[in-house]
């Protein structure tokens, strides 16, 4: 109530004030009228001060009677006060009761007509977003076109902005280049994107740092495992150069083999494992894992490619035949059909 | 501490985000120059972004300044009632043109008039008053008008919000231009907010404005908005266009840029440090006929003791000396940090520069020190004097990825300590030199590419390992500064411009 009333003060039984003295108003009103009814003067001029008497009173009950209405009975509020007020002016004295009634009726009954507080609208449709025609430069090489010194600049920071969805992997050395371009607001794009990048790995491994910490025996596995992924994800994106490469590398291999440790069944972390040996130039460490690796049955298609890489480093070209040669047609490494194909055909000519 | 108050001023600086409240190279500038001027009060209006970001004053106010008032744009407890209004369609329609107008980027006699009269109307019980702006249905329909016309981004929501944000402190400045006091001149250090609030004093009150931009604002904020993560783009994978950048942070882009431009536009003369950046200020709309370039100077008797003070050995330390921030690349610093100690095990890392003002960056940045390996060789120093700092330093390191003509370079040079730096800002043209004259004095040291540390690292080896070299980077150095950079050549150039503008006003 004193919600709805703001201004009145609300005494111990939870009534407005003003409510009680609205009330008591209304009472003494009738209770006039009703003397008035009563007297033995019969003349029209009494008759309309009884009137005067009782609507005054019905009006001050209707006041009092609405506030108490339940809210959804209180709108519209001049229907229905003045609902109110014909049940009290037109029926004296039982004009109120049938009001109660009547609401404890309302309250009771299921409502046929409860007012959804929805509403229909027009179907959706679907609203093409704006284009600007203006990226030209779809037929013509991000790299050439980034690089280039005549193409406009705004063309090139369009540029910029395809490569920030691209993987690092492929873009990492387009993105350091363009650290030294000429115009600043490019050199700060490609800076914001490599940072970006670099920034969301490195939150990534703190987070796990932290989790390992404190992790129980049994979560070390996985944590150890993620560590080392993560670690090698940022020299694999090219994000990491120089002494923090060495670092970086050193971490992940770091916990390539904590992870290892715990569970040694793991081939797909021997292979990472191998893999960031080779980039660490440990060239026979890499060999063992990725041995390692395909005896606890991972493909030749998975695991081949680096060790013949291994081997052709070594310039053990009949063993690069070999391995090459273990992998199945048609393996899922589109891009390594050609190079089997070569080894393939390497195997005959030097056999023929 | 209350702060001075006076009825009229000389010249009124408009400050935004840096002195008295925030220490560095900015700061420190404006302070050389309130003391250098001392025929002349000054009135201080700083303009911060909440009163939470800032601390306690970080310099001693000179005797000269007698007015300070301290303003916050998202200071948003400013109660006004929220009440519907029916607002004026048709003034709303004129600011539509204004918008058209500033979208085709053309200045014309319509679009400076139309500017004009929106900036007359800010007041309130105006047609563009801030109620008006919040609460009015002409409002309403003005944006939902434009998101359908020209938002890129499916999300209303969030274009709304933007928009209402994003514009809501120019009513801030309308209330600051109002109750401001007198002054003879405006002298605003950057574009921006301060730079509008500039112009809209130069549009009251007819007295002339001075701009010295150090850094591009403008830029500066391109950065952080290519950075900032919280500009959602709710474009999906069929609307996206990866050549575009998201929506709204397009939209943040271009307020800026707006404001940059009308700043320019209403400047009587426009000062920049070194030449790249005026010619930036004229591709951003700058009149060049107004533009000219006063290099920041250094009190050489100042420094020159502070290089009596340096022992015969070349310290083994590499300091930054900056804020930790995200644009002054402190990462970049500690990585070349690794290389170093690598080459110089016991070498010393030091960041010389307060941690407030972006303390997540910071944590990041100290959580990389342990990570790196390198809490013995690197110390986060906080705020220090340069005085008593510099002569314990080997090489000053800057691997900001953006800089104007950063003081603390020319106070190393005076101080007798080489550098290395990124190329950005003039840092070539301090270290390398600009013309034949300038080149012939040396190199004070290094440039690097912006984000290497590997080379960071090795130039910084080079200088520390190699004692010939040092000193000859040091002997550069000095001679650059003592030539070319003095705190009189500077003074003498801004006495010619406050007396110039001074007497026209009269």
């Amino acid at each position: 109530m004193s919600a709805i009333l703001p201004n009145n003060s609300v005494n111990c039984w939870g009534w407005p004030v003003s409510s009680w003295k609205l009330l008591i108003y209304a009472i003494s009103a009738e209770l006039g009228s009703l003397l008035l009814l009563l007297s033995k003067n019969s003349s029209l001029s009494y008759f309309l001060l009884y009137l005067v008497a009782h609507g005054l009173a019905s009006a001050l009950l209707s006041v009092v009677a609405w506030t108490f209405l339940p809210a959804r009975f209180r709108e519209p509020k001049g229907f229905s006060l003045a609902l109110i007020f014909s049940f009290a002016f037109f029926i004296p004295a039982i004009g109120l009761l049938t009001i109660i009634g009547g609401i404890a009726l309302g309250v009771m009954l299921p409502a046929l007509f409860i007012p959804l507080p929805f509403s229909r609208v027009a179907k959706p449709y679907f609203t093409p977003v704006n284009n600007q025609q203006s990226a030209g430069f779809r037929q013509i090489d991000l790299k050439s076109l980034l690089t280039s010194e005549t193409a406009p600049n705004a063309l090139r920071i369009q540029g910029m902005l395809v490569l920030k969805d691209m993987p690092g992997r492929i873009t990492g050395r387009l993105l350091r280049d363009s650290l030294g371009d000429s115009y600043e607001d490019l050199r700060l794009l490609a800076y914001g994107i490599l940072d970006q990048k670099e920034k969301e790995i490195t939150r990534d491994i703190d987070r796990v740092l932290q989790l390992l910490e404190r992790a129980k025996e049994s979560r070390r596995y996985r944590l150890a495992r993620r560590l080392a992924e993560l670690y090698w994800e940022l020299s694999y994106q090219d994000l990491v150069r120089g002494d923090i490469m060495t670092l970086t590398l050193e971490r992940a291999s770091f916990y390539a083999d904590m992870g290892l440790m715990e569970s040694p069944e793991d081939a797909g972390l021997w292979l990472l494992r191998g893999r960031i040996k080779m980039s660490q130039e440990k060239l026979g460490e890499a060999q063992e894992s990725l041995v390692f690796s395909r005896r606890l049955g991972l493909s030749p298609a998975q695991v081949n490619p680096w060790l013949a890489e291994i081997a052709l480093q070594r310039r053990q070209l009949p063993m690069v035949r070999l391995l090459m040669e273990q992998i199945p047609d048609g393996s899922q490494f589109t891009a390594l059909n050609k190079s089997v194909e070569y080894w393939r055909s390497y195997g005959a000519a030097q056999s023929g | 501490m209350a702060l001075p108050r006076a009825d009229k001023a000389d010249i009124c600086l408009l400050l935004e985000g840096t002195f008295p409240y925030v220490s560095g190279g900015v700061s420190s500038w404006v302070n050389q120059i309130i003391r250098g001027f001392p025929e002349y009060t000054f009135a201080c209006c700083f303009i911060g972004s909440r009163p939470e970001d800032y601390g306690d004053m970080k310099y001693t106010l000179p005797d000269n300044v007698v007015h300070l008032e301290v303003h916050y744009l998202h200071d948003f407890q400013r109660g006004a009632q929220k009440k519907p209004k029916k607002g004026d369609p048709e003034a709303f329609h004129r600011l539509r043109r204004l918008h058209e107008l500033m979208r085709s980027g053309q200045h014309s006699r319509e679009r400076e008039a139309l500017l004009g009269e929106t900036l007359d109307g800010l007041g309130d019980g105006c047609c563009y008053s801030e109620d008006a702006f919040l609460h009015s249905r002409a409002s309403w329909d003005f944006i939902s008008d434009a998101y359908r016309k020209y938002s890129r981004d499916p999300s209303f929501v969030d274009y709304f919000w933007t928009i209402r944000i994003m514009h809501a402190p120019l009513w801030v400045l309308n209330d600051i231009a109002s109750n401001l006091i007198p002054a003879r001149m405006y002298h605003t250090i950057s574009t921006g907010y301060a730079g509008f609030l500039g112009a809209m004093l130069k549009r009251r009150t007819g007295k002339p404005l001075l701009l010295s931009e150090h850094g591009i604002y403008t830029k500066e904020r391109k950065i952080d908005l290519f950075q900032s993560e919280w500009i959602s783009d709710n474009r999906g994978l069929v609307e996206k266009n990866n050549a575009e950048m998201a929506y709204f942070r397009e939209k943040w882009v271009n307020f800026f840029t707006e404001l940059g431009r009308e700043c320019y536009q209403s400047s009587n003369r426009i000062v920049a440090l070194y030449e790249r950046n005026r010619q930036r200020q004229v591709e951003d709309g700058a009149p060049a006929e107004r533009t000219l370039n006063i290099p920041n100077g250094i009190d050489l008797p100042r420094m020159e003791k502070v290089r009596a003070a340096r022992g015969a050995e070349i310290p083994q330390t590499a300091c930054l000396i900056g804020r930790v921030v995200p644009i002054k690349d402190v990462k970049t610093f500690l990585r070349a940090m690794r290389t170093l100690v690598n080459e110089i095990p016991d070498a010393k890392g030091w960041i010389a520069g307060p941690e407030d003002e972006d303390k997540e960056y910071a944590a990041e940045c100290r959580s990389l020190v342990t990570s790196l390996g390198l809490d013995k060789n690197v110390e986060f120093l906080g705020f220090q004097k340069i005085d008593e700092l510099l002569p314990k330093v080997g090489v000053i390191v800057l691997s900001s990825i953006s800089e104007a003509l950063p003081l603390v370079l020319l106070e190393g040079f005076a101080a007798g300590v080489p550098a290395v730096s990124t190329d950005v800002g003039s840092c070539r043209q301090l270290i390398e030199g600009l013309d034949e004259q300038d080149r012939a004095f040396g190199k004070a040291g290094s440039v690097v590419g912006i984000a290497d540390p590997e080379a960071l690292g090795k130039a910084v080896a080079h200088l520390l390992t190699h004692p010939q070299a040092w000193h000859d980077a040091q002997q550069a150095g000095i001679r650059r500064v003592e030539t070319l950079y003095t705190q009189q050549q500077m003074f003498g150039s801004y006495r010619e411009l406050y007396q110039g503008l001074l007497e026209g006003e009269n």
